[in-house]
């Protein structure tokens, strides 16, 4: 259907805890230059894949592709380069400034701290910059964080329910953020959520994972025509109420 | 009830573990230390000389870890708010108090035991009197609970449990010094002197004959008095910070701010009415700059400031006995210091470095930028600078002290190779107490790992095993307890090699290796 390249490609990818599956045999396609909603219930194995991808967490089985290389551990670091992400919560250093935090990240990015300004411009903290992270809302931390994975232009941004915890305004901002990405910076996004309707409203491909197994992967429009509305086919794939 | 509900908050925690190796210890140092011909005869006796001592040096700084280890469990659940809405405040605080009640009262029980155990073993020449063995369980189990108390208190008013261990740690060191200082009013005073004030036994030692005698002193009814009225102090203020924690907060923070950031809120005062449109950035390498905006030098400066002052008033007071200038002087200001503090402080250190990343989710951002050997090579460096400051501020102190002693003879030739395998060995205690801190998430728990470790490396160098264990070669390398010894230079130097290589080895192949576990 498509001749892109994949940003980032999976295969076999799996992860055991013991005897418990986390990620099982997981084929993830995120073509680039789009966003991907990669879509499941609580516990259903989106933030265990995303870290697996980041190399956070070690594979079972299977292998990794991002840009269209196997990611070894000799190699890991020099592709993450081109990277950001925000996984789980916000990351920050409570008793530092919003400024000093960018710093520390641009200087381990090897980014020139002149991007600085303009990254806090665009996520709406300059004038905050100069107060620490422990003082800030939630939603300035998702933010900041924004603002971390932002600097030094990364092709791919890996971003694990970013809108958790936001107000319905941040929320909005946030998805208007996001939209624009692909078109303003050139870059591909990935990124997860539990909420049906919020992937509904930006993504163009969307995986939907279950019980550490992908249950549906392509176009978002293909989805459509599986149901009379997605929310019911998200419901009938993920097993409904039981997993809710 | 309560203690019911705080046994199974503290389930899989294994708290007591601290205590439990603090007794291991004891009972070997009695076993060691014991066996001695001349002291059998009166062994019985000389147990109570020996563990008020021996207490006064380890009790401070286990109490610390403990209270720190109750109170951080409802910091890191963020659970006050919750009890609050629950239980009266005096239920909430009676119930983690009961509990530290409980482990101090059992770990005195066990420590009875043992002391019975080996007085049993040896087969001791004098016949135990149980009035003197029950008073000193009196006195060990009201004087734990004094520091017990002071510690929750800290603990629950710094999140930052460096602040409250560091306290713990300076507090300690002026404990032990007071002991040999002559009787004044601090002496009974201080909490962490008390386990001395307390003490009933008296050694007399004769420098001519060389015997010492042990004999039996009225109690001492100031140190009692002193330490019913701290335990009831402490216990209304523990109370009343509870009580009123919200609007306390509130205070202490408007305190805090007043006081330490007058330049600060002047600045935000202008950049409240107008945005400062210039960013500054500082240059300093990323580890530099997280140490921004902390307190943790306070103790680095204090810790070795408190030895070196009264290191230096001890000698003076005992020129009769110390007639040795320069060098006196430097057992007076290291012996101690090298052994039982320097270890846990860099473990302070360590855990403060690696709890940085420890926190909410930063494991997630730092493993996707940076290589395990740059995360840990960055740590270690900033570790090394900063031990080899307080080295410095060691040697001047003792600089300072032999001026203000007045001692008219030059300085030790020895001194630069003190100042430069003293950095050596306190290095390679960084490199293991990073090790620890790096893969025990947990911040008191690797402190109470290198006071042992002091100990456990205080007692293999009496036998002349000291390259067993990192955290002797600071005093081996400094030369602390004896100024005049030959140290073997090449086995100091591979025998600190390879903990420092071990060790870095070690974390960089668990970050290599293992999976990233955040805290939420």
């Amino acid at each position: 259907m498509n001749v892109k390249q994949n940003i980032v490609e999976t295969f076999h990818l799996s992860k055991y805890h013991g005897s418990k599956v986390r990620v099982k045999d997981l084929h993830l396609k995120v073509p680039d230059g789009c966003i991907y909603g990669f879509l499941g219930p609580n516990g259903a194995g989106k933030t265990t894949t995303l870290k697996l991808i980041l190399g956070l967490l070690k594979s079972s089985d299977g292998k990794i592709q991002l840009f269209g290389q196997n990611v070894t551990a000799a190699n890991r670091l020099s592709l993450l380069k081109h990277t950001g992400s925000l996984i789980e919560n916000p990351s920050y250093y409570g008793h530092l400034t919003g400024a000093e935090n960018l710093e520390i990240i641009a200087r381990l990015k090897g980014v020139s701290v002149k991007e600085i300004p303009d990254i806090l411009q665009t996520v709406r903290l300059y004038e905050q910059k100069d107060k620490k992270v422990n003082h800030y809302s939630l939603g300035m931390k998702q933010r900041l964080s924004i603002a971390m994975a932002l600097l030094g232009n990364p092709q791919l941004l890996i971003l694990d329910e970013p809108t958790n915890g936001l107000d319905p305004a941040g929320i909005q901002e946030m998805r208007e953020l996001i939209k624009s990405l692909p078109a303003t910076r050139n870059m591909t996004v990935l990124i997860s959520s539990h909420l049906l309707t919020e992937i509904e409203q930006i993504a163009d491909y969307c995986g939907i994972i279950n019980h550490g197994e992908m249950i549906f992967q392509g176009a978002l429009a293909d989805l459509e025509l599986q149901g009379d509305n997605l929310e019911e086919v998200f419901l009938t794939l993920t097993g409904g109420a039981e997993s809710l | 009830m309560n203690l019911i509900i705080e046994c199974k908050k503290h389930k899989r925690k294994y708290h007591f573990l601290v205590l439990g190796a603090l007794l291991l210890l004891q009972a070997l140092y009695l076993a060691w230390g014991m066996d001695r011909a001349d002291h059998l005869p009166q062994g019985w006796m000389i147990q109570l000389y020996n563990l008020p001592i021996l207490n006064s040096l380890l009790l401070p700084t286990v109490m610390a870890v403990l209270a720190s280890r109750h109170m951080e469990l409802e910091h890191k659940a963020s659970s006050w708010k919750q009890l609050y809405t629950l239980e009266s405040p005096a239920a909430v605080i009676g119930g983690k108090l009961i509990y530290g009640f409980t482990s101090i009262f059992l770990f005195c029980l066990v420590q009875m035991g043992i002391m019975v155990f080996t007085g049993v073993f040896f087969a001791y020449g004098d016949q135990p009197d149980p009035l003197a063995y029950l008073l000193y369980f009196i006195d060990t189990l009201a004087v734990s609970l004094v520091l017990y108390l002071l510690q929750s208190l800290l603990s629950f008013l710094f999140h930052n449990q460096a602040v409250s261990i560091s306290i713990g740690l300076c507090g300690s060191l002026a404990g032990l010094f007071i002991l040999y200082l002559p009787p004044s009013l601090l002496y009974e005073f201080i909490p962490w002197g008390l386990f001395g004030a307390t003490m009933f036994v008296r050694l007399d030692w004769n420098p001519v004959t060389r015997v010492s005698r042990f004999y039996y002193v009225m109690p001492n009814p100031v140190a009692y008095l002193f330490t019913v009225l701290w335990i009831v102090l402490l216990l209304f203020l523990l109370l009343h910070v509870f009580c009123h924690y919200e609007e306390f907060t509130e205070h202490f923070t408007l305190y805090r701010k007043h006081f330490f950031d007058k330049k600060k809120s002047k600045k935000e005062v202008l950049s409240q009415t107008s945005v400062n449109h210039t960013l500054h950035y500082s240059h300093l390498p990323v580890e530099w700059i997280k140490m921004k905006r902390t307190p943790i030098w306070l103790a680095f400066l204090l810790l070795p400031a408190i030895s070196a002052v009264i290191g230096t008033l001890n000698y003076m007071g005992n020129l009769s006995v110390l007639d040795d200038g320069w060098y006196s002087l430097w057992s007076q200001h290291t012996l101690f210091l090298c052994y039982f503090f320097m270890p846990p402080l860099l473990g302070v250190l360590e855990s403060f470095l690696w709890r940085l990343e420890h926190s909410g989710t930063n494991w997630n951002q730092l493993l996707t930028l940076a290589s395990p050997w740059k995360i840990i090579g960055d740590k270690l460096f900033l570790s090394f600078c900063l031990s080899l400051l307080i080295m410095v501020w060691i040697f001047i102190l003792y600089i300072a002290g032999g001026v203000f002693a007045n001692i008219q003879a030059p300085l030790p030739e020895a001194l630069p190779f003190w100042f430069l395998f003293g950095m050596i060995g306190s290095f390679a205690i960084c490199c293991t107490q990073s090790f620890f801190s790096l893969i025990i998430r947990n911040f008191a728990l690797p402190i109470g790992i290198a006071l042992s470790g002091g100990i456990v490396g205080l007692l293999l160098s009496a036998k002349g095993f000291w390259y067993l264990v990192p955290y002797s070669l600071l005093s081996m390398g400094m030369s602390a307890n004896n100024p005049y010894y030959e140290l073997p230079v090449g086995a100091f130097l591979l025998t600190s090699c390879i903990f420092i290589l071990l060790f870095t080895g070690l974390s960089i192949r668990y970050l290599q290796k293992a999976d990233v576990i955040t805290q939420e």
